[in-house]
Formats: C-alpha cells, structure tokens, sequence
C-alpha cells in the first residue's frame, strides 16, 4: 500500500523544521531505498525473488488465455479444414490484412474450402475480429507472440495450420 | 638544465597565449587563451619553487574569475556580425607602439641580470607555513587593509545589484 | 646499482602510468554499481547479460560493450559548432580529472630497508590546494564543451555548470579549513597520518569524528563539483536534455561520460583521506602492522583499507543519485548560497574557538 503524504502544507502554516532542513527526510529516503536494495539483493538467489524483472528471453511473462497472439486455422477432427471460405473474416478486418482465394471441392456436398488463406501479418493490429466473425470456429489465436522477422512475412495457409491439428490450450 | 627548457617552453606558451588572447576575434577564445596564458605563468611560478603562488594562481584566476568571465561571454554570446571587422585604428596602433617600447626598456633593464648568479633560498621557501608567517607578521597591516578593501567591494556590488523595495520582489 | 634503478622506475614512471590506468579501469566497476545498483534499489535487475567467453559476469562486461559501442559509433559534429573547441572539450573535462588523483596517497610511505616509495605519485607539501586548483579547471571542459556545440541547450547546460561550480566551490573550500585547522597541515599524507591518532582512547580521529559537520559539507559540495545527482543540472535530461554533452557522440561523449566516474573516484578518494582515515585501518597504526606482518603485506592491507573506502563513497553517490531528485536551479543557488556559505563559516568559527575554550591550546 502506497502511503500519501501532502505535498504542501496545511494553510498559513510552514514545514515542520525537520522537513525543512531536507536532511531528515533525506535519511529516511536513503532508508528506503537501501532497503528495496538489500530486499532484492537477499531474495535474488532464492525463488521467490523481489525483483519485477522477467528475464525475457529465459523467462516469460504467463499469459492470460483471451491473449491475442499468432493466428492458427484449425481442423476438423477428420483432418479437413474447418474453414468455408466464407470471407466473413475477410470483411470484418479493419486493416484488410486478410486475403481468402475460394475453391469448391469436387464433391460439392462439400461446399468451398479456401486455395489460400494468407494474413498481412505486418499489418494486423491483433484485434481478434476474424475470430469473432468466423462462424465455423476455423480460426483462433494463440498465445504465440514472438514473431519478429527480418522479412516483411505474409502468413499463408500452410504456415497457419502448421500447429492447427488441436487446440493449443 | 632541464628547469631552463621548461621554462622556455612555458615562457613561449605563456606569450603565445597571450597574443593570442588580444588578437582573437571571439571573446570566447580570448578567454580560452587567457586560461592557458595564467596557466603556463602559473608553471613558472612551481618552476621558481612558489608552489603556493602558482596554486593559488590556478585556483582563483583560472579556476574562478574565468569560470565568471565565460559566464557572462556565453551569456553574451556575441554573434560574428556583433563582433565587427577587423580595422586598424589608431588607438590599436598606439597600443603595439607602447608595448613595443615596454619590452625595449624590459630587454635592456633586465639583461644585466640575465647571467647573475642563481640566489638561494632558504628551505620552506614559498611553501604555505612560510607564506603565512610573512603575510601575518611582516605584511599585516597591508593584508588587513586589502581584506578591507575586498570587504568595502562585496558590499558594494551587494547593494549595487539590490532591487528597491516594491520593486517586483 | 640495478636497485636504485627500479626503485626511481616505480616512482617516476610506473605509478604515473599505473594511476591513471587504474582510474580508467575503475569506472567499469563505477559504472557496473551504478547500473546494478539503479537495478536493484528499483526493484530491477539491471543489465546482466553482456557475457565474456560464454561466462554470464553479473554485467561486469557491460561497460565494456557500450564503450566499444560508443567508439564505433557515428562521430557527429553540428554544422555551425566551433570545431577547434569542440574537440579541445572533452580532453579538457579528462585531463584534470586524471590529474588531480596524483596527489592522493593511497598508502603509507613504504620503507623497505633504505628505500622510501610513498604510495602516492606526487606527495606534494601543497597536496590540497592542488586538488582544489586542478579540479576546478574540470568546468572548462563542461562550460566550452557547450559553448562550441552551438546549441541553446548546450549553452544552458555550460552556463549551468559554470554557475554552479562558483558557487560550491566555496562551500567545499571553506568547509575543508575546519580540517586543516584541526589537522594543521596541507600535505595530505600527513592529514591522513594524523587521523591514525585515537580519541578518547578508542575512537579514530577521523576528519568525520571531529569535523562532522565540515564532513557534511563537504560531500554535498563534492556531488554539486561531479555534477552528480541531485545537483545534475547542467545534464538535466528532463530540462535541457542533456546539457552540455547533448552534441557529443561517438569516442568524444565517452570522454565526458568517463571523466564524470574519474571525477566521482577522485572526489571519494579525496573525502576519503580528509575525512575518513584515507589508508588507516582503524586501531592499526602503520607502525604495528609493520612490525607483524612487514612493509610489504602492510602496504597491500593499507591499499586494500583504502579502496575498500573509497568504493564505499562510490557507492553512497550512487545510492543518492537513485534516491534524491534533482533541485531546481533556484534552490540549487539558494542551498549553496544561503545554507551552505553561513554553514562552513560557523563551522570554521567553531572549530577555531572549541580548542581555546576546552583549553587544548
Ligand atoms: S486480428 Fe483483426 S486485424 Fe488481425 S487479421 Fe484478425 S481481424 Fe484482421
Ligand atoms: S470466417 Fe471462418 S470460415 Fe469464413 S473464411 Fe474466415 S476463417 Fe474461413
């Protein structure tokens, strides 16, 4: 709990004179930070460290499960695409970063799957809207968010599904 | 020996400086050059075993009153146009004519003395405690007078710079 | 005779050399506590990572990876910045700096059989002043550094500095006469000899026993003189961005920045030997040291006893700069001012007459 303490005095009234002299309040500053200093350091070696920093690429962050990462189509237990190609994820994208190419299959029992299925990753702005469109349930995102690349990547269908057999959580 | 050349060389930075510091189109660099040129007289002086001297020198001209002077030229900051071309004027002749006959009359003044044999000085020579005891035995009306004088000075220049009263603080 | 030979070396050659280099070494480790130190007091880690032949080193590299960085980098130089001044600046700010610690002796004189090596490189019999002397040259550095880079914020920062170091200049030099009153000497090997003395029986005459006030003083004069937090203004990055060294890159900002940690270690060896016993190791006098473990071994606990010190005023600056704000610049030229001018007079009045009225004279 952070304690607050007025900043000015109480009116028509000045500092109490151990404020005044700064040195007072400075010791108890140079208390509290020696303390912090001392806490860190004693705690750093064991588990349960003080420190708040998460040493990224060792260490990372947890994750809540409605985190918006990567993309992923999924499958129908069967193996086949979940998604129609409906294109509802397409239009719902506000940065338009979604390109769906349909084809029917042969049997046309079947309906449409897509040809490609290609997100602008570059340009998405992780604000879930396919997923919320989808109305198959094909598309989900992940917790993955290490994504940094030295290429301007498109992510195509292949690349979207490579994870897609079952659900990552 | 080795004291002669160090003097040279200290004695031609000493002047270099100090043409320096009068022909220089920027006061800035007037003032640069005017540090260097109390620097190097102030090597003299150790070379001439008044260490206190030279420290002192050191201490309040150039490492005080020059401190003050750059603080106004930079609070100044003179702009090339301000500055003004560079014109020989009488008074600038005038001024080489003097100077030229100061080191005439110096030269031939001091020449007599230039093979006189070195003096001896006594050990403690221009060491503080010798300083001290002259200053305050010898020279103590004089020291007291000038501390005086010095005093007289701040409080001028307090009461100089003073605002009135009911004027803005 | 081959001996007198090497002795006039160490003397004359190696500690002039070793000094400095020394000095340089030490802001890596000045550096490596300031940003761990941040760290840790910020409830962070701080850099830990650079590594040295795959070995993690707790950091320690890292000034050693950003200096190489800094010296690779783009040198910029403002199109309409004084060139001749820009580059004089930053060896300016350095020369002093290395200078100054000449005069700090970092042992007691050793003895060894006829020979005599002061652990000092210049034991001069106006050690102080001269300290006082160079250091206050370090602010031309500062003050033409922003002059020549042709920038307002450098200006201010310059203007800042020079303002500044007046001001506290005063202060510290008045605030080291009560010890030069209680310790009657300007030679600092003999300031720190004398506070091998014990007080009441027990207690070290430290320059802070007698002197705590001077002591106080002093120190808070000594972050104002290293530009240090909270008396940062002439840097100020919130203000004036980075003040005077706002122009500089490259090899010549790693001049600046080295000179203000060579500063910071000169002004904690110097209150270390006014203030805090320099090379004494309390309650054992060189003498007695020497006669149990001879010269040798005494030196290196001395010089151990000594940076052990200084390290610790190293490291206090850093605790203060990540506890304490920066002063606005009034109440900077007011602390300076009306607190700490009024401050060192009454101590020097005091110290001169407390010995008359206990009756020590
Ligand atoms: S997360 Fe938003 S921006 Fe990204 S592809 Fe889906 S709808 Fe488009
Ligand atoms: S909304 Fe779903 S089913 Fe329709 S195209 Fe997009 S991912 Fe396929």
């Amino acid at each position: 709990m952070i304690k607050i303490k007025p900043v000015s005095p109480p009116e028509g009234k000045r500092y109490p004179i151990s404020e005044r002299i700064y040195l007072v309040e400075i010791f108890k500053g140079m208390g509290l930070t020696l303390k912090h200093l001392v806490r860190n350091l004693v705690t750093y070696p064991t588990k349960n460290r003080t420190v708040v920093t998460i040493q990224y690429p060792d260490e990372t962050r947890e994750y809540s499960p409605r985190f918006r990462g990567r993309h992923r189509l999924k499958k129908n237990p069967d193996g086949s695409l979940r998604c129609v190609a409906c294109k509802l994820c397409a239009e719902n994208c506000p940065s338009h970063c979604i390109f769906i190419e349909p084809a029917a299959y042969p049997d046309p029992s079947m309906g449409n799957y897509p040809k490609r299925y290609e997100i602008n990753i570059t340009r998405c702005i992780f604000c879930g809207f396919c997923v919320e469109a989808c109305p198959k349930g094909a598309i989900e995102m992940t917790e993955v968010s290490e994504m940094a690349g030295s290429t301007r990547a498109v992510f195509d269908k292949d690349f979207l599904l490579a994870d897609g057999e079952e659900p990552a959580r | 020996m080795i004291q002669a050349i160090f003097f040279y060389i200290f004695a031609a930075s000493a002047v270099v400086m100090a043409l320096v510091v009068v022909s220089a189109r920027n006061p800035i660099y007037s003032a640069a050059a005017l540090i260097g040129c109390l620097l190097s007289v102030a090597c003299i002086f150790v070379l001439q075993s008044a260490h206190l001297l030279a420290l002192l020198q050191v201490l309040v001209y150039a490492g005080a009153i020059m401190v003050l002077v750059l603080f106004v030229l930079m609070l100044l900051n003179l702009s090339r146009d301000e500055l003004g071309r560079r014109r020989i004027t009488v008074r600038r002749v005038t001024g080489v004519y003097l100077v030229g006959a100061l080191v005439t009359l110096m030269t031939i003044r001091f020449t007599k003395h230039l093979w006189a044999p070195a003096v001896s000085l006594e050990p403690g020579f221009g060491t503080i405690e010798e300083v001290g005891k002259i200053l305050y035995t010898k020279y103590l009306l004089p020291f007291e007078m000038v501390s005086l004088l010095l005093l007289a000075a701040i409080i001028g220049a307090v009461v100089l710079t003073r605002k009135e009263k009911g004027d803005g603080r | 005779m081959w001996i007198d030979y090497l002795v006039w070396t160490v003397q004359n050659l190696l500690f002039p050399v070793v000094v400095p280099v020394v000095l340089l070494t030490g802001v890596i480790l000045a550096v490596w506590i300031e940003r761990r130190g941040a760290g840790f007091i910020q409830d962070r880690v701080g850099p830990n990572r650079v590594t040295l032949f795959g070995f993690r080193n707790a950091g320690l590299m890292q000034p050693i990876a950003d200096a190489l960085k800094l010296l690779v980098k783009e040198e910029f130089i403002p199109e309409k910045a004084d060139r001749f001044l820009f580059f004089l600046a930053p060896t300016l700010s350095m020369i002093p700096a290395l200078l100054t610690f000449m005069v700090i002796p970092f042992g007691d004189v050793l003895v060894l059989g006829k020979y005599r090596i002061p652990l000092q490189v210049a034991d001069l019999n106006v050690g102080l002043l001269f300290i006082f002397a160079i250091s206050s040259l370090g602010v031309y550095g500062i003050v033409l550094g922003g002059w020549s880079a042709d920038n307002k914020y450098s200006i201010l920062g310059g203007l800042r500095s020079s303002a500044q170091m007046i001001s506290y200049e005063i202060s510290m030099g008045l605030a080291i006469i009560g010890i030069l009153i209680v310790f009657e000497s300007v030679r600092l090997n003999d300031i720190v000899r004398m506070q091998g003395d014990l007080l009441f029986g027990f207690l070290p005459r430290w320059g802070i026993v007698v002197q705590p006030l001077g002591f106080l003083l002093f120190f808070v004069a000594a972050l104002a003189e290293t530009n240090r937090i909270p008396f940062d203004l002439p840097e100020a990055e919130a203000e004036i961005v980075a003040g005077y060294h706002l122009e500089y890159s490259s090899f010549k900002f790693s001049m600046f920045f080295m000179a203000e940690y060579v500063n910071m270690m000169v002004a904690s060896g110097f209150i270390v030997s006014l203030f805090l016993g320099g090379w004494q190791i309390p309650w054992l006098p060189t003498e007695a040291l020497v006669a149990h473990v001879g010269p040798i071994l005494t030196a290196v606990l001395q010089v151990a006893a000594f940076a052990v010190k200084l390290w610790f005023i190293m490291w206090v600056f850093v605790w203060v700069r990540w506890t304490l704000p920066r002063f606005r610049y009034d109440q900077l030229m007011g602390l300076g001012w009306r607190v700490m001018l009024p401050l060192a007079l009454a101590n020097i009045f005091v110290t001169s007459v407390v010995p008359f009225v206990l009756g020590v004279y």
